[in-house]
């Protein structure tokens, strides 16, 4: 394991769609993890059809990044059906690996298919035993629970002489992952099948034995930013760090993405993070969608301020919104073709994301359609043109803040 | 089938004439304590004068630094039981690495809902597990397939409290003092979920007890299957002779007398049907293939009466200008329509889609965002005969 202390972590995005992989893996993911349409624990994600699992390949690969295919729910008997035939068209198409959490899934893996395993979070493996017990079956990468701290996560890759992958920035399972049936057993919906209907985020009135009453999202998790817990990863270095959020915007996987990119760029090429680095970089996550955040229990076990406890629950929330995404640049006619995602007007300061480096403000100057109307307001799903902006790219981000704000 | 039960804290034991084992939870061993370490010898050797085996169940999750300390604990605890059941993977593994001859009982109640994951289990632990703790999710259906092909004995629970929930979390009070409160949300159709916290996290069960033990009280014979009671809370005193009574007669009547005592509703859960299948099939997501022949891509901009914009991915059909296409709109609604004016975001005229991400044509009416497009037919340019 010695190595591991030089080397730097794997960024892990989450892949909801074609196009927000390859926001991912422009914006600096070494690797990204998808849902085929079966058999994965997002039913209502947009998932990848069998081609464009193939076309997500073809991406990554030829950049050099890896695609992980989650196979992670817990499956009766008669949802195994066709298993096979997927995996035997996975393993054509070459995928890096399958995350699986049901030994029954992983023992079909192996059944039918060469493909290396790792084993899903679902399956709370906490400790050095288990990680064991779980290479035994074969696995090769394990995604810890989220429990663990980093120092505890990074000890059990030493043990267990296994990769290790944890994750750092993301909505949280106030539940041990797959310790939860209050869907299942509330509302008929299985969320260790992908039908999770998020009854811990609802707001509960409480009565203690003791007569207390109060009102509140006491099961509902603040999300987990894992900036600051980066400068640890020299001293307790783990394999992978995990974005969560297929579900979430191209905004958000390329926004967070490139944060943690930098940010690690950063950590391991000089001799550590200084509060200043880690202070801009969490600014920057602050321009994704979030919940109110913490540190979950990278660092130290998560407490009462890991939960919202207020009657007021913010959600989801960012200053910013995504303007909308470079589609096509003509140097020919000095414009970007953009599709508009969220309205902005005319004259407002919109950022743009580059894949790297410092993002560059401007101004919604000469917003044109396609046949060469000037608009003084865009509207969403609708593609526009603005003169171009110097180092624009197809797939770059374009945010704006919104005025609530 | 064969009858296992909780200890409550009133150590009252159930007739021994039809629970053969008796389950007991300790302080930091389970999710529901009832017990000290210290009260584990009288309450084994109460056990054993009765003809009743005491099982000491372990349902935690631990973090490598409490397994260790864990799995010493169970060990010395060991003596005084004649079997562990054990949650953890890793803790189980640990034990039994520890006694080579030790047999647990290995608790795959959270998923685990195919043969071939418990099959597994079974083959991994081989002969140190003596039974498989299943999920509460299982339906009599798929416990019935399972027990063809497990060759060892599996537990369902079959009366008492619903675990639903395990964090690790404290999420009643900062101290870690045992809490317990009763939660309800509008959004939710039920009410005053019990939950209860104590230092090894915040834990949560189903409004209404699991109340399946008429439904499988004729159903297995022999010594394969063993059904779990939880009278913990519970007026055991009173409902226990009324259990002896149903489980000797088998009778509707008796069955009701019991469930009119029991001091919460009962429910059935999925035993007769696990009806979340159906669901989940719904949920999967069924979203078209973009795949099959004709598929060239979606409107991603609609300007009425002006044009549209194609995103069009590599394994789109090209189009060419005046061929047929058809639109399946977001509701289902199939447009026909031709292409006009086919061009690139920039203006620049197309003779041919190959090769774009993106491009333009005429819009047609009702071809809305989010429709995909196919194509039809292309019509062949008229070939000229040359005079003979
Ligand atoms: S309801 Fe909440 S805690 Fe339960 S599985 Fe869903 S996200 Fe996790």
């Amino acid at each position: 394991m010695g190595s591991l202390l030089q080397k730097k972590p794997e960024i892990l995005s989450p892949a909801g769609n074609l196009e927000k992989l390859k926001t991912a893996i422009l914006y600096g993911a070494d690797a990204v993890y998808l849902g085929g349409q079966e058999y994965g624990l997002r039913s209502a994600a947009e998932n990848f059809s069998r081609i464009e699992i193939e076309q997500a390949m073809e991406f990554a690969h030829k950049r050099g990044r890896k695609v992980y295919v989650v196979l992670n729910a817990f499956l009766h008997d008669e949802d195994m059906q066709g298993l096979d035939d997927f995996l035997a068209f996975l393993e054509k198409s070459q995928v890096d690996a399958v995350i699986v959490a049901d030994l029954g899934v992983l023992r079909q893996v192996r059944k039918f298919s060469k493909i290396p395993i790792h084993l899903s979070t679902q399956a709370s493996c906490l400790n050095y035993e288990s990680a064991l017990f779980w290479k035994e079956q074969g696995v090769c990468r394990i995604v810890l629970g989220r429990e663990l701290s980093l120092q505890e996560s990074s000890q059990i890759a030493a043990k267990a002489g296994l990769e290790v992958e944890i994750f750092i920035h993301g909505s949280m399972c106030m539940s041990y992952s797959g310790h939860c049936l209050i869907s299942n057993f509330t509302q008929g919906r299985d969320s260790n099948r992908g039908g999770c209907a998020q009854s811990c985020r609802f707001e509960y009135s409480l009565e203690r034995e003791n007569g207390e009453r109060s009102q509140g999202f006491f099961l509902s998790s603040k999300d987990l930013w894992g900036m600051r817990a980066l400068p640890l990863l020299k001293e307790f270095p783990v394999h992978s760090l995990k974005i969560e959020g297929r579900m979430k915007s191209a905004l958000y996987v390329g926004g967070v993405t490139k944060a943690y990119r930098a940010a690690i760029d950063l950590l391991f090429s000089s001799p550590n993070l200084t509060e200043e680095q880690i202070v801009h970089f969490e600014q920057e996550l602050d321009k994704s969608v979030h919940r109110d955040f913490c540190t979950g229990n990278l660092l130290n076990s998560a407490g009462l301020e890991s939960v919202y406890d207020e009657r007021v629950h913010n959600g989801e929330k960012s200053d910013y919104a995504i303007a909308g995404m470079v589609l096509e640049v003509s140097q020919e006619t000095n414009q970007m073709f953009i599709e508009v995602k969220n309205s902005f007007n005319l004259g407002q300061t919109l950022e743009l994301l580059p894949f790297q480096g410092e993002n560059i403000a401007f101004q919604a100057e000469h917003i044109l359609n396609l046949i060469g109307k000037s608009l003084e307001r865009t509207k969403p799903s609708s593609v526009i043109a603005l003169p171009l902006v110097a180092g624009a790219e197809a797939y770059n981000i374009i945010r704006v803040r919104t005025q609530c704000n | 089938m064969q009858l296992v039960a909780y200890l409550d804290k009133d150590k009252f034991f159930p007739p021994s004439s039809f629970v053969k084992e008796v389950i007991v939870c300790l302080r930091d061993f389970s999710s529901r304590p009832v017990f000290a370490k210290e009260d584990l010898p009288d309450l084994y050797a109460e056990a054993q004068r009765r003809g009743q085996q005491l099982l000491l169940e372990c349902d935690l999750l631990f973090n490598s630094e409490e397994l260790e300390r864990a799995s010493a604990e169970l060990l010395e605890l060991e003596s005084n039981t004649d079997c562990l059941r054990i949650l953890d993977t890793g803790l189980a593994r640990l034990l039994v690495e520890q006694i080579r001859s030790l047999q647990i009982d290995l608790m795959v109640n959270w998923g685990n809902h195919n043969s071939e994951g418990l099959l597994g289990w079974n083959e991994a632990f081989g002969s140190a597990i003596r039974r498989l703790i299943l999920s509460p999710e299982i339906s009599h259906s798929m416990l019935d397939g399972f027990i063809k092909k497990i060759p060892r004995q599996v537990e369902i629970p079959v009366l008492g409290a619903l675990q639903v929930f395990y964090s690790r979390r404290l999420l009643l009070s900062e101290g870690k003092d045992d809490v317990q409160a009763l939660a309800s949300s509008e959004e939710s159709a039920h009410k005053n979920f019990p939950f209860y916290q104590n230092k090894r996290g915040t834990f949560m069960d189903h409004v209404r007890d699991l109340g399946i033990l008429d439904d499988v009280v004729n159903s297995f014979q022999g010594e394969q299957v063993w059904g779990r009671i939880d009278l913990r809370g519970r007026p055991s005193e009173v409902l226990w002779p009324l259990l002896e009574r149903f489980w000797e007669s088998r009778s509707a009547e008796d069955w009701l007398t019991f469930k009119e005592q029991y001091t919460r509703a009962l429910f059935k859960g999925y035993f007769r049907q696990n009806k979340s299948s159906s669901l989940f099939r719904k949920l999967k997501n069924e979203h078209l293939e973009k795949q099959h022949d004709g598929f060239v891509g979606e409107v991603i901009d609609y300007t009425k009466k002006e044009y549209i914009v194609i995103k069009q991915p590599v394994w789109g059909h090209h189009l060419c200008e005046a061929d047929w296409i058809e639109f399946l709109t977001p509701e289902g609604k199939k447009i026909g329509g031709r292409v006009r004016d086919l061009h690139k975001l920039n203006g620049h005229v197309l003779k041919d889609s190959e090769h774009e991400n993106y491009f333009v044509m005429k819009a047609v009416k009702g071809a809305i965002v989010k429709s995909q497009l196919y194509f039809t037919k292309r019509e062949e340019a008229p070939v000229v005969s040359s005079p003979s």
